[in-house]
């Protein structure tokens, strides 16, 4: 038969350059091109250096307390004013930024972590399985959070590492239910079944061909987690079941300020800000890795 | 007989982000009283976007007539309006497409989706047209069409679904039928229902049918004429017998040589045409068939052969055509 | 059953029901999709199956590589019933049955190169080899299928539905099968690139000697390609018998509906066999009907055929035909 290869339509001249090229690299490269992806990962950073730098550039403590200076607007002493007690705005930013941001990063991956395993169980193997595991899911859903991290922390006790284990075993819903459903529509594809026949076990099908179809959810699921694990932080602190004063967080800096908003708008302004740019940093990233993990675009 | 549909020069073009793609690149053809024209080609051959845009149905995409009349009866489809022509179709021109789905509303019942064109178009009470309706239905063959008549169309199979398009495609007894591969979505079985119902309906109805289709088979039994469309251009046209007897265009040799032999018990190897379909947002000067043509010349590289007469009643776009094969 | 050469393929009262619905408080339902089937595939023929939808015939295949566990009944392959082993004990039959699929767009991984996915099966079959190795195997499998080796690194998004099914028939060459299901491969294709891969599928199988299942639902290909044919209705195997005697002298009444309903494309023979029509549509698989499945829509059925289910019966040598009126 003769041969009927004709180019691609599609495809491009990088086509030959690519064989030297991992697909991690040609992500890499993808990831590059997309502008706000990547400014938004060098604010982040920046960010992240500040808060982990803080104890060498905070211009003062961040528990000082100056009576003599108290609720004063932003000025060339205290570039981001000072709260109640007089202590620098700017200076608790940056320690504070330490915990949400870990925090908020780290719950959210351990939530979705949890949600796409879940999830993944449930989607796949259906049935009972999958009955189950969504029964519990709606359970977790229907259970007030805030009751129920009150009554474990206070037996974990407020460490970093605790918090960030309970907000991530409370906010794995949402991505398993959105995993769930992918992998629903992802497993009827027929290379899922061409990898069966060739007598593949499910864990390989699930990392091979399922978890990287759905990597957009996961990815969505993942970035929406980091604003809500910040929020959460600071619903535990405004509790005060979270971290404690005077340690300063992102969260309980936006808590205290509420009573003044309209007279010092600075108190909330700034940790609000803060805790916006980190979230839409988070989010661009996610849409940067979803265009570069994509290999049709 | 009169002409009932003269498309001259039309031209479609769709804007996308990766260029111009030159869907419809200049045909004409007329549809005289009670003719059925089969259009054949493959996908992307620019068969259907040529229907769609002689009906102003490419609003909503990329795609544009740059040039070209469609006399209707007299009257260019091209320089109506969005209302004159939205009287037309439906009324004058009724319409069938592969997938019923996407054409019935999902959320009406049936009766109110065929009694709201009889009420607007042709002014008949609502009683009337509901008796109308539910003979219709009668006769696509849709049973108990009395009580079904108020389901939706979602209850309904896809062979059934067909039906009630092409109900509600004759409803107001149009002049031309333009059906879009209205069967490729069906069984075989289903799918001679559905011919042999449209052969019926239009020796009852005296209506002209634009058929398209991709199956050569469905052509056979089905048209008086044919023509064959290759990126964008009409290639060949005939009569049905004159097509399969006397085959001119390379193209429509290839896909006739594609298909298994029939009758007699030769086991003929197929003969595959090569390659694939060009590239419509590069075609180049020459004929866009000539990188799959095994008797292509330097002439048919360089220039596009028009439609020329090869015998009364045969065109072909070839310049190979004339000198025997 | 045995025709003239080795069964390779036995399969015996074969069985495929789904449960479907049966959430709260509501009754499930069983769907019939393949309901008792019994058939040879001898070894180096291509067996066809052809059928409307929902006959059952994609679920038949499946069936058969053990994609689904059967509800009853046996696929024995070389006299092992592959019913009920383990995926381990599977594993050297995955080796030798392979399937190509439908849907050129849904077959193939969109995250993976070509040569990760021509190279999959390897790395599971080929455990002896490097990757290197498995990247040149790779590289010949996509010149067997005729496509350009330097695709190896391109994303399927790339190509059109012909290369794509290649390079799908090329996944499942990898591991050497020696028996294909092909599952409606050229259904989705256009009419000149269909003739494209019937003839690389007719190619492979005088180089390598395979056998074939071709399910299709266009009959005039499967009467181009097939040794033997059979004919579904309902999930069940209504008539099977070697093509040319199918198509001279076909048994059932339903195969001769199928048969008179195909348009052939030649204007005299048009002319000279309208097209007839079966009235009627295809019963629901959750509530077949009684005795013979197809009487509801049957031209010949009298009371016998309301009340019994006709046996699956040898009429002519290798003719089979399960109907109370032959």
């Amino acid at each position: 038969m003769a041969a009927p290869i004709m180019e691609p339509q599609t495809a491009e001249v990088e086509g030959i350059t690519a064989a030297q090229r991992s697909n991690a690299r040609i992500a890499w490269d993808k990831f590059r091109k997309h502008k706000l992806a990547v400014a938004s990962t060098c604010l982040l950073l920046a960010i992240a250096a500040l808060c982990f730098l803080a104890p060498l550039i905070a211009p003062y403590k961040f528990d000082a307390i100056d009576l003599r200076n108290i609720r004063r607007p932003p000025s060339a002493r205290h570039v981001f004013g000072t709260d109640g007690l007089g202590r620098d705005l700017f200076t608790r930013l940056l320690y504070g930024g330490r915990i949400s941001v870990t925090i908020g990063l780290s719950a959210a991956l351990l939530g979705s972590m949890l949600g796409t395993l879940i999830g993944s169980a449930a989607g796949y193997y259906g049935r009972g399985v999958d009955n189950l595991l969504m029964r519990l899911t709606d359970l977790a859903y229907s259970i007030p959070t805030l009751p129920l991290i009150i009554v474990i922390s206070a037996y974990a006790g407020s460490s970093i590492a605790s918090l960030v284990a309970i907000i991530g075993f409370l906010s794995w819903m949402t991505t398993a239910r959105v995993v769930r459903g992918s992998i629903l529509s992802v497993k009827e594809n027929e290379y899922v079944v061409a990898a069966r026949a060739l007598g593949f076990g499910d864990l390989p099908i699930i990392l091979r061909h399922i978890l990287p179809n759905i990597g957009n959810s996961i990815i969505i699921g993942t970035t929406l987690g980091v604003g809500n694990a910040i929020i959460l932080e600071s619903s535990l602190s405004f509790l005060g079941m979270g971290v404690n004063p005077p340690t300063p967080t992102w969260g309980n800096m936006l808590m205290d300020s509420q009573a003044t908003m309209a007279t010092e708008p600075w108190l909330t302004f700034f940790p609000g800000m803060a805790i916006l740019m980190t979230v839409l940093c988070v989010n661009f990233i996610g849409d940067g890795l979803q265009d570069a993990l994509d290999p049709t675009l | 007989m009169g002409t009932m549909l003269e498309v001259k020069d039309l031209r479609t073009r769709f804007h996308t982000r990766e260029g111009v793609v030159r869907a419809v690149n200049g045909i004409s053809y007329t549809v005289d009283e009670g003719e059925t024209l089969a259009v054949v080609g493959e996908s992307g051959c620019g068969k259907s976007v040529g229907m769609l845009s002689i009906l102003q149905l490419l609003q909503g995409t990329t795609g544009r007539v740059e040039a070209g009349e469609a006399l209707f009866r007299g009257v260019d489809l091209l320089k109506l309006s969005d209302t004159e022509i939205r009287k037309l179709r439906g009324r004058d021109i009724g319409m069938v497409f592969q997938d019923p789905m996407t054409s019935l509303n999902p959320v009406l019942s049936i009766k109110r989706q065929m009694t709201e064109g009889l009420v607007k178009h042709l002014g008949v009470s609502r009683r009337e047209a509901l008796d109308r309706a539910i003979r219709l239905l009668r006769l696509v063959g849709i049973p108990k069409a009395e009580e079904l008549i108020g389901e939706y169309t979602f209850q309904f199979s896809g062979g059934m679904r067909q039906r009630v398009m092409i109900a509600m495609a004759l409803a107001c007894e149009p002049r031309l039928l333009i059906a879009d591969e209205p069967t490729t979505a069906l069984d075989v079985t289903i799918q001679a229902q559905i011919m042999n119902l449209v052969r019926e309906l239009k020796d009852q109805f005296g209506m002209a049918i634009v058929w398209i289709t991709h199956d050569l088979g469905i052509v056979a039994n089905f048209a008086q004429n044919v023509q064959v469309m290759y990126a964008g251009y009409i290639v060949e046209k005939a009569d049905v017998g004159s097509l399969f007897a006397r085959t001119a265009h390379p193209y429509t040799i290839g896909l006739l040589n594609s298909l298994p032999a029939n009758g007699a018990d030769r086991r003929r190897r197929l003969i595959p045409i090569k390659g694939a379909p060009p590239n419509l947002r590069a075609l180049g000067g020459g004929c866009p068939f000539a990188p799959r043509c095994g008797r292509a010349a330097e002439r048919c590289r360089a220039e596009n052969p028009a439609l020329a007469e090869l015998e009364r009643g045969h065109q072909v776009a070839c310049w190979n055509a004339g000198e025997g094969l | 059953m045995a025709g003239a050469g080795r069964a390779l393929v036995e399969v015996r009262g074969l069985k495929k029901h789904f449960s479907v619905g049966g959430g709260f408080l509501q009754r499930k339902k069983t769907v019939r999709a393949v309901d008792g089937v019994s058939f040879d595939v001898i070894e180096g023929e291509t067996l066809g199956v052809v059928g409307e939808s929902g006959c059952g015939k994609s679920t038949m295949g499946r069936t058969m590589l053990q994609l689904y566990p059967p509800t009853e009944g046996s696929v024995s392959y070389r006299g092992v019933d592959l019913a009920g082993l383990s995926r381990q004990e599977l594993l050297p039959y995955r080796k030798k049955i392979q399937i190509i699929f439908q849907d050129p767009y849904s077959s193939l991984n969109p995250r993976q190169t070509i040569g990760s996915i021509v190279c999959e099966p390897l790395t599971l079959h080929r455990k002896d080899i490097g990757k290197k190795e498995r990247l040149e195997l790779g590289r010949e499998l996509l010149r067997k299928v005729n496509l350009d080796q330097s695709f190896v690194n391109r994303f399927p998004h790339e190509f059109s539905g012909g290369q794509r099914q290649r390079i799908g028939i090329a996944r499942a060459l990898a591991v050497k099968p020696e028996f294909i299901v092909c599952d409606e491969p050229i259904s989705a294709l256009d009419v000149s690139v269909q003739a494209q891969v019937v003839t690389l599928l007719e190619d492979l199988q005088g180089e390598f000697g395979l056998t074939y299942l071709f399910i299709a639902h266009d009959l005039s290909m499967v009467r181009h390609i097939s040794t033997r044919i059979a004919v579904m209705y309902l999930g069940r195997i209504v008539e099977l018998a070697g093509r040319d005697e199918l198509f001279r002298a076909p048994l059932h009444p339903y195969t001769r509906a199928l048969l008179a309903a195909i348009p052939v494309p030649d204007p005299e023979y048009a002319a000279r066999n309208p097209i007839k029509t079966l009235e009627g549509e295809i019963p629901s698989a959750l509530n077949p009907p009684r005795g013979c499945c197809f009487h509801p829509r049957c031209p010949m059925a009298g009371p016998a055929c309301e009340e019994g289910e006709p046996a699956f019966r040898e009429l002519g040598p290798g003719h089979y035909c399960a109907c109370h009126k032959a």
